[in-house]
This record gives C-alpha cells, sequence and structure tokens, in this order.
C-alpha cells in the first residue's frame, strides 16, 4: 500500500484536486503526505531573465538596478510557492494527515522523480496538464516523463475541463 | 472520493499484485470495485489464434485450423473467466462490493470505454516495465490510458518492484 505519498503540487487550478484524492488516500490508512512544488523556468509565470546583463558596461547603475529587480521577481514567486504550499499542507494537516513540504527550482519531471527516491515515496500524485499533439511535442509532458522514470506508483489526475465530446451522430442518409 | 474503480488486469502474475493494489484502495475508501479483463490474442498465455484469420490455403486445412483456433480461444476465455470470478470472491470477503467484465478488444481502447461507460473515477492499471525498442513497438497500454481516460489513472508499479526489489520481511 501506499504509506508515502507525494503530492507534485502545480500552479494550476488542479492543487485542489490533488490535495483531495491525497487525502482520500492517506486518510483511511494513516500515511503521510510530502507537498512538492517546483519553481521552473519552464513554467509560465517565472520571470524572464534580464536579456543581456552588461556586466563591462559604463551603466554600471542600470545594470544593478535590472538584476535587483530580477531578483525580487524570482523571491516572489517561490514566495507564492511556499504560500501555496503552506495553504494545501493546512487542509491535509486539518483532515488530520501528517504532512509535510518542500520546494525546489529546476526540471519538474527530474526534480519530481528525485525526490520521490529520496524522500522514498510508495505513490506520487501529479496533474495532467492535457496538452496534446504539437504542443505536448514541444512543451514535453511532465506527468509522461514522471510515468515513465519514478522509482513507485503514479496516480495522474485529469483536468477538470476535459469534458469527453460524445462522439460525433453521423447522419443517416435515407433512400427514396 | 473514490466510489467507483477500474481495475485492469492481465493473466499474468502481475495482475495479481495490480488486483491486490486495487481492492486495497477499494477497502480504504469504501469504494466499488470492478474487474476487468481484456481478451486480445497478443497477451501472453493466449493460444495461437491464427487459424481464425482463415488464411489457410487448402480448404480443408482451413476448417480444422478455424476449429482449432475457435477451441483454444473458447478454453482460454473460460479459464480467464474463472480466474476473474475468483478475484471477485476474494473483494467479496474483504467486504467490497465487486463486478467483473471481460470484452475482447484492443486493451488499451477498450479500458478506456469501459471506464467511460462504468463511469469509473479511477483506472488502476499496471505497467509491463518496456523500455526503449520494446516500448516503441509493443506500445504502451498505460500511456495511452492515461492520456485518453476520463477520470483519473494510477499507474501501479508495485509488480516491477516485486521482481526487482525482494520483498520486506
Amino acid at each position: 500500500m501506499f504509506y508515502k505519498i507525494l503530492v507534485a503540487i502545480d500552479q494550476l487550478d488542479l492543487g485542489e484536486q490533488l490535495m483531495e484524492k491525497a487525502i482520500t488516500i492517506a486518510k483511511p490508512i494513516d500515511a503521510q503526505l510530502m507537498l512538492l512544488n517546483v519553481a521552473s523556468p519552464f513554467y509560465s509565470g517565472y520571470p524572464d531573465p534580464p536579456v543581456y546583463p552588461m556586466v563591462d558596461s559604463i551603466y554600471q547603475e542600470a545594470n544593478q538596478t535590472i538584476l535587483e529587480r530580477y531578483e525580487q521577481e524570482v523571491e516572489a514567486v517561490n514566495q507564492h510557492g511556499l504560500e501555496l504550499l503552506r495553504s494545501q499542507q493546512a487542509i491535509a494537516t486539518q483532515a488530520g494527515v501528517k504532512t509535510e513540504i518542500t520546494q525546489s527550482f529546476g526540471d519538474p519531471g527530474h526534480v519530481i522523480c528525485d525526490v520521490a527516491r529520496n524522500w522514498q515515496a510508495d505513490l506520487i500524485i501529479i496533474g495532467r496538464r492535457g496538452l496534446s499533439g504539437w504542443k505536448e511535442m514541444i512543451l514535453g509532458s511532465v506527468s509522461n516523463y514522471v510515468i515513465h522514470h519514478a522509482p513507485c506508483s503514479v496516480l495522474t489526475v485529469q483536468p477538470l475541463l476535459q469534458s469527453t465530446p460524445e462522439a460525433p451522430h453521423i447522419a443517416q442518409v435515407h433512400h427514396h | 472520493m473514490f466510489s467507483r474503480i477500474l481495475v485492469a488486469i492481465e493473466m499474468s502474475k502481475a495482475g495479481r499484485h495490480v488486483f491486490e493494489t486495487a481492492l486495497a484502495l477499494a477497502k480504504a475508501t469504501g469504494a466499488n470495485l470492478k474487474v476487468l479483463h481484456v481478451l486480445c490474442p497478443d497477451e501472453e498465455g493466449c493460444p495461437d489464434t491464427s487459424g481464425l484469420l482463415g488464411t489457410y490455403y487448402y480448404p480443408g486445412t482451413d476448417d480444422e485450423a478455424t476449429e482449432h483456433g475457435q477451441i483454444g480461444w473458447e478454453q482460454y476465455s473460460q479459464k480467464c473467466l474463472e480466474r476473474l470470478r475468483s478475484l471477485v470472491q476474494i473483494a467479496t470477503t474483504e467486504g467490497v462490493q465487486a463486478e467483473f467484465a471481460q470484452p475482447s478488444g484492443k486493451p488499451s481502447q477498450t479500458i478506456c470505454e469501459e471506464a467511460r461507460n462504468w463511469e469509473a473515477d479511477l483506472i488502476v492499471i499496471g505497467q509491463r516495465g518496456l523500455s526503449g525498442w520494446e516500448k516503441a513497438l509493443l506500445g504502451s497500454v498505460s500511456s495511452y490510458v492515461i492520456q485518453n481516460a476520463p477520470c483519473s489513472v494510477l499507474a501501479d508499479q508495485s509488480p516491477i518492484r516485486a521482481r526487482s526489489v525482494p520483498a520486506k520481511v
């Protein structure tokens, strides 16, 4: 059974769903949770680095300002991630599930698998962005990476909006 | 919450591990369980059914081959049904409401279809643990299911782990 469950919290709106599933599984068997947020430059929302910090520029002041502003932006993203983690942790704790949080920086797929290995997770819970075709080929699928590289079982949660479209009706041809 | 868990199993030992994972989850969450086995000539252990294709040249041989294929398929199907019944029995003894189904078809698509029709909220599926060329050639059922399922999917690795790691004492 799954006694150590790693929840890969993401910035998407799936957070609540992931937590709900995690608590559903963890609570009856007294499992513990680890909530992980990966701050990744590959996610939208992460500040773009200053394009060309001119180290040898004569305008040292301007350069400094740009770098400082960038640092502040990164700091804000990290802070936002931590707040997200803490709020989800509160939900789990309130439900009576022992929960830890952690935040790291890097390629989400790699980081998730690394943390799972180090913490010796039995199960990873992860959301699907629901990309397909070209988008998935270019952006890559974090969940797909995790499924094939994880050291343990993986529960993928589908995005809520993905309602299954009804098969199109085939118009019947009437012969007269 | 999970209230309807669909577990797709193979007839191999791995199937048993996957079933056990699903059963434990159903028990813990109070969900109903449906054990699904998709009959498919490609599965390991399925007898040779090439006779059913009717591709032999001589008419006499063809009939015989067809009959042979039919008998083999029928017996295999019965054997799997018995297995499914015994699994449902196990679940029932554990206090989990369970049923089974054995459609024939392409496993990946059939599993998704069944999940839609039965309105499953979780699919539990095993991973064959293939990699590289094997995966490229045989295709990954779990990958297809994860991308096309109408609900959450648990790709259970306990069969692979059971194979590579000695069981905890």
